[in-house]
């Protein structure tokens, strides 16, 4: 018999998510009567429905309006179904009732999002639209846009004083605590969960970082239900930038003069993050931009593979090369994380994908299956078309990254203590017990009598020796009473 | 009274587990390190020898991957 408990690796925030929703899974972390406040505003609700996973929305359906949930045809569908329940709990969205078990929809989860499927989602958000004459408060609106969610990815991938200076001091603070970044004012770093933050897909980059945002206001005592409000309400806009033929510039939306300072404040994130553009704070009115469709995605792990790129730039051939069609420097610079550039032309740039490249990255904490996912998803669009989105990067290559990664697990190493040659049974199964309770117990063998705790646990086995040979000596000495009496 | 050894605990696949157990059979490091072979996949070996051995592991396998393009 052999025990082996390895260290539980830290995970990125949502990186191993079940819920493969950001926003759901910091839903269930915020105080019970924080989020039930949220279930009460109508389009609060509403969202939440739409970031569900499709099973859990129809059994949402079915329990607002047929008090019953689907049944199952089978073993697999029924654990399916149980897993999505388990979800609507933890959310709040669900009850099960004490006394027979069934199934309730909270009352207020019910009566705020039928509201709001009646009026639907532009008049439920509350803002109010504007034309804009003219171009006169804003224009080239998606240029600019972009280029503040660039600020902040560059702000990551190229540290520089520049770079610095282009991001606001919140959006330091907040990727600082988030971990993203480690030293001082002078001298940025980038970390291991900032390299893969740089890797994961525009949804969840964004959402990652409205999540940071919202954990960081919580920090400092800020009602989070104020500032969550008029997120979703400008998120549930989304529909419109989604319509064939939307211009940026046409239209704009009131700033709401009922905000509050942290509401306005949360506007001014947005603007940084590059979904809303504000041309000036006294016009009074914000406009919306492509960007925002990323906040507004329930995006999936099984849709990256089949995600469609139509603006993917990235060429990898058999040999291991790589060809980026492409001047941004940002971009290249996330390429250079995980490969060797050799040649870098105005608008291409070759790079060579090497043993030493890959483990620099993965030395790093960026993984085989965030390089493998990255690549296919920048793609050039003749590549997917040729050979679909998993084959756009070639196998050859795929299996090789992985197997890089396996090189780095071949071996493990802990400092640890083995005891041996016990002097009884007792002994070895007490100590071995004993560690198996403090956690400290590495591997253990019955035959051999051999007993491994790590490094710390050292010190509780001798003071577990200390107090057994007390209550030996406590014996003897009663033993020893016994005998003068 | 138990025996207590300090060292390093070794956790890996059995395949390169016995290119360990060469490792020491054959002083490649200059002495012989493992304490104890345990199972299938862990071994205990002495503390101090593992600079050496990590530099060793690299060592082999950076001849098993040779540069194979010109850049």
């Amino acid at each position: 018999m052999s025990s082996d408990q390895p260290a539980a690796a830290p995970h990125l925030t949502g990186t191993s998510s079940k819920n493969s929703c950001l926003f759901l899974d910091f839903l269930i972390t915020i105080p019970p009567k924080t989020r039930q406040r949220l279930l009460q505003k109508p389009s609060c609700a509403f969202f939440i429905y739409r970031m569900l996973p499709p099973i859990a929305q129809q059994t949402t359906i079915q329990l607002i309006w047929k008090g019953s949930f689907p049944t199952a045809s089978d073993v697999e569908e029924t654990k399916e179904i149980e897993d999505q329940v388990k979800l609507l709990k933890d959310l709040g969205l669900v009850h099960r009732q004490t006394t027979d078990g069934k199934l309730n929809i909270d009352t207020d989860y019910k009566r705020s999002y039928m509201y709001a499927a009646m009026l639907g989602a532009a008049q439920i958000s509350s803002l109010v639209l504007e034309p804009n004459e003219g171009n006169r408060r804003g224009k080239d609106v998606e240029k600019k846009a972009v280029e503040r969610w660039d600020c902040i990815l560059r702000y990551l991938a190229l540290p520089s004083e520049e770079n610095t200076q282009a991001v606001s001091e919140t959006t330091r603070n907040l990727f600082k605590k988030a971990n993203f970044t480690s030293g001082g004012d002078t001298q940025i770093e980038i970390t291991t969960f900032g390299f893969q933050f740089l890797l994961l897909s525009p949804v969840k980059q964004m959402w990652t970082y409205v999540i940071e945002y919202l954990k960081l206001e919580m920090s400092q005592g800020q009602d989070i239900v104020e500032v969550i409000e008029p997120l979703i309400q400008i998120v549930l806009l989304a529909n419109r930038v989604q319509v064939a033929g939307f211009k940026a510039e046409r239209e704009c939306y009131q700033i709401d003069a009922n905000w509050t300072e942290p509401q306005n404040e949360l506007l001014n994130h947005l603007r940084e993050l590059g979904v809303i553009f504000i041309r000036k704070r006294k016009d009074g009115v914000f406009f919306l931009t492509q960007l925002l469709t990323h906040l507004a995605t329930n995006e999936t792990i099984d849709d990256v593979s089949a995600e469609k790129v139509s603006n993917g730039k990235v060429i990898v051939e058999t040999n291991f090369r790589v060809y980026a069609y492409t001047s941004s420097l940002l971009q290249l610079a996330i390429i250079a994380l995980f490969t060797e550039m050799t040649y870098r032309f105005q608008d291409m740039s070759v790079g060579m994908i090497t043993r030493e490249s890959v483990r620099g990255a993965l030395q790093h904490g960026i993984t085989a299956a965030q390089i493998i996912s990255f690549l296919r998803a920048n793609a050039h669009p003749q590549c997917i078309a040729t050979s679909g989105p998993v084959n756009c990067l070639p196998i050859t290559v795929a299996d090789q990254i992985r197997l890089w990664e396996d090189e780095r697990r071949r071996m493990n190493l802990k400092d640890a203590y083995i005891y041996s040659h016990f002097e009884s049974e007792d002994e070895f199964h007490g100590v071995c017990e004993y560690a198996r309770q403090q956690n400290i117990l590495l591997w253990s063998d019955n035959q051999q009598k051999l007993v491994i705790v790590n490094e710390d646990g050292h010190e509780l086995v001798r003071q577990w020796y200390k107090r057994e040979k007390s209550k030996t000596g406590a014996g003897g000495e009663a033993s020893s009473s016994t005998s003068s009496a | 009274m138990v025996n207590v050894k300090k060292g390093v605990l070794v956790t890996s696949d059995p395949a390169f587990r016995q290119l360990l157990i060469h490792l020491d059979d054959s002083r490649q490091l200059g002495s012989k390190f493992i304490v104890r072979e345990l199972d299938d996949t862990h071994l205990f070996i002495e503390k101090e020898i593992v600079p050496m051995l990590e530099n060793k592991v690299e060592q082999i396998m950076e001849n098993m991957n040779p540069e194979a393009v010109d850049k």
